[in-house]
């Protein structure tokens, strides 16, 4: 089989771009990225988190080029980093120091400052709210100044603060920091006491994925693993095919500090670094029960999994705890405890890429199974034709399945779809 | 007031400190733009607390600028996109770089902790609201 060279479809694609355009403008609704970003901060959240970049104005922007595809927008934030400078990099953020605005723990019900439960949905009602369809500004007002009575943050509530800011009321939980709920565990000698592994991280980003890798760059890819896959694998472990349930030994949300050291000093003091600003965090360590064999003596003990993701992407962040246990554990048997597959899957960005470009012609290459099959099938019927003739249905199957190989693509659709992929990859 | 804290209050505090602080400079000294406040990223690294290990979490998009006012140097980083505030960051930072001149940052120390007491009792009020969510069990009777 020979090839040819084809080209076309140009002015095909400047259509179907001003299509799109055309579709996106005659919705007649334009919104301003600011009011996405106040208004679907969850969505922000997604679109940050698996774009591994925080910068919420532009993953807004994103979003509102993108209509609202998650998918779509990470692959635009991500293009964008691609294009800066990345002059430094942070002092190790300490999530102990977080200013917590939510913490719970499924492992104890009392733990030092309590339950926070800060504002979730968990215990609400999944039922679509219908006063939202008609609701105006000046009663997205009235119900801001109502809470805000409410909770006593009302005009003027702010001096009060200041005069009262003298006299904190619960030492460092008045500030938002929190203990770790399983630093209690840790006094107590049933989880260990680590100290601090200043061993250079692994960046994803700078390089291809190598196997075994690094635990740094497996959690470096979970975080910014699509959200849904990173749920799916999580989920899958939990049902069979990993390790036992596990218990979500602190669950916490909350702002943490970003700092630079000053540039050029090898060893700068944590009070001489530059605050850059905060960032939302949300943190997750699950205890997980297992069993371990020596001398014959079989003994029960607890192991930590652990996730952190940007945002409130809470569900992702305890999926992930699951699978950095998994990987950790790494019995090939279990797809969730196999690197290679976890993390090769969960990329949003790589997984759309590579399934998208089914999409492309690979005209030459099903010609060649066209042939391969329309071969086979000619030798089928020289067979069948030297012994007894085929049936008449048999012979119209034949024939129907030729026609619809045949009617795949027409050859000016062929070298338009051509120009595409060649034009795709120019872009 | 080490660079931390006094970082930390300006870019969280109201933004008219900064611009009046670095408006100070701008008229004690003769500034030189250095680097201009360009966008650019910075890796945030951190320590879970499983195994204590560090790993990078992602980038956050900042700004930065560099600038000379007099003979002294300043740094100004900021994330996000604030060009304004990453040049006002740095010629406050070559202010404190200084010893001594005619801008005594001593001085400026009372603006930044009244600022710092107003950004407190802010967050005390955030605290005292997600306070109200704090979860009180109280045990129920058993009947026996």
């Amino acid at each position: 089989m020979g090839y040819v060279a084809v080209r076309g479809g140009g002015l095909a694609i400047e259509e179907s771009l001003k299509l799109l355009e055309y579709q996106r403008a005659h919705s007649g609704v334009t919104l301003e990225p600011d009011a996405i970003r106040r208004a679907f901060p969850d969505a922000i959240d997604q679109v940050m988190g698996e774009s591994s970049l925080y910068a919420p104005d532009l993953a807004a922007l994103a979003l509102k080029q993108a209509r609202g595809s998650i998918e779509e927008a990470v692959f635009l934030l991500r293009a964008f980093r691609s294009t800066l400078e990345r002059p430094y990099v942070s002092r190790a953020v300490d999530t102990s120091e977080m200013r917590v605005d939510r913490r719970i723990s499924a492992a104890f019900k009392d733990i030092p400052g309590g339950q926070v439960l800060g504002a979730t949905r968990d215990y609400s009602h999944r039922l679509i709210d219908f006063d939202l369809a008609h609701e105006t500004p000046e009663d997205q007002r009235e119900c801001a100044a109502e809470l805000e009575r409410h909770f006593g943050i009302e005009e003027g509530a702010l001096d009060e603060a200041l005069l009262a800011a003298d006299t904190p009321t619960e030492g460092s939980a008045s500030e938002g920091r929190y203990p770790k709920v399983l630093d209690y565990l840790r006094s107590e000698g049933i989880l260990p006491i680590c100290d601090n592994d200043d061993a250079e991280p692994v960046d994803v980003t700078m390089g291809a994925l190598e196997f075994p890798c690094a635990r740094s760059a497996r959690l470096q890819t979970l975080s910014r693993g699509m959200t849904q896959a990173v749920e799916a694998f999580g989920y899958a472990a939990i049902r069979g095919y990993g390790p036992s349930h596990p218990t979500v030994g602190e669950l916490r949300h909350g702002m943490a500090e970003v700092c630079v050291d000053v540039p050029g000093e090898e060893r700068c003091d944590a009070e001489d670094a530059y605050y850059l600003g905060s960032i939302p965090l949300t943190e997750v360590e699950s205890v997980f029960e297992v069993e371990t064999e020596e001398a014959g003596v079989t003994t029960l003990s607890f192991e930590i999994g652990y996730g952190l993701v940007m945002g409130g992407a809470e569900t992702k962040a305890i999926a992930m705890s699951v699978l950095d246990h998994c990987l950790d554990l790494g019995d090939a048997r279990y797809p969730t405890q196999d690197e290679e597959f976890v993390l090769y899957h969960v990329d949003g960005v790589e997984a759309q890429g590579f399934i998208s470009h089914l999409k492309l012609p690979h005209y030459v290459t099903f010609q060649s199974k066209l042939d391969t099959v329309r071969t086979a099938r000619s030798h089928e019927s020289d067979a069948e034709g030297s012994g007894a003739a085929p049936s008449d249905a048999e012979a119209a199957d034949v024939e129907a399945h030729a026609a619809e190989s045949d009617g795949g693509a027409s050859p000016d659709e062929a070298s338009a779809a051509v120009d595409a992929t060649v034009d795709e990859k120019e872009r | 007031m080490r660079r931390r804290e006094r970082t930390r209050i300006l870019v969280d505090g109201d933004r008219s400190l900064a611009r009046s602080m670095a408006a100070e400079v701008e008229r004690a000294f003769p500034v030189e733009v250095l680097d201009d406040p360009r966008e650019g990223l910075v890796m945030v690294k951190v320590r879970e607390s499983a195994k204590r290990q560090t790993f990078y979490l992602g980038e956050a998009l900042m700004t930065s600028c560099r600038v000379k006012a007099g003979d002294a140097q300043g740094l100004g980083i900021v994330m996000g996109d604030d060009r304004e505030l990453a040049f006002d960051l740095a010629l406050i930072d070559a202010a404190f770089a200084r010893d001594g001149g005619p801008i005594d940052t001593t001085r400026w120390e009372e603006r930044l902790r009244a600022e710092r007491a107003r950004i407190d009792a802010e967050r005390a009020l955030e605290q005292a609201v997600t306070g109200n969510t704090r979860v009180d069990f109280s045990t129920m009777e058993v009947e026996l």
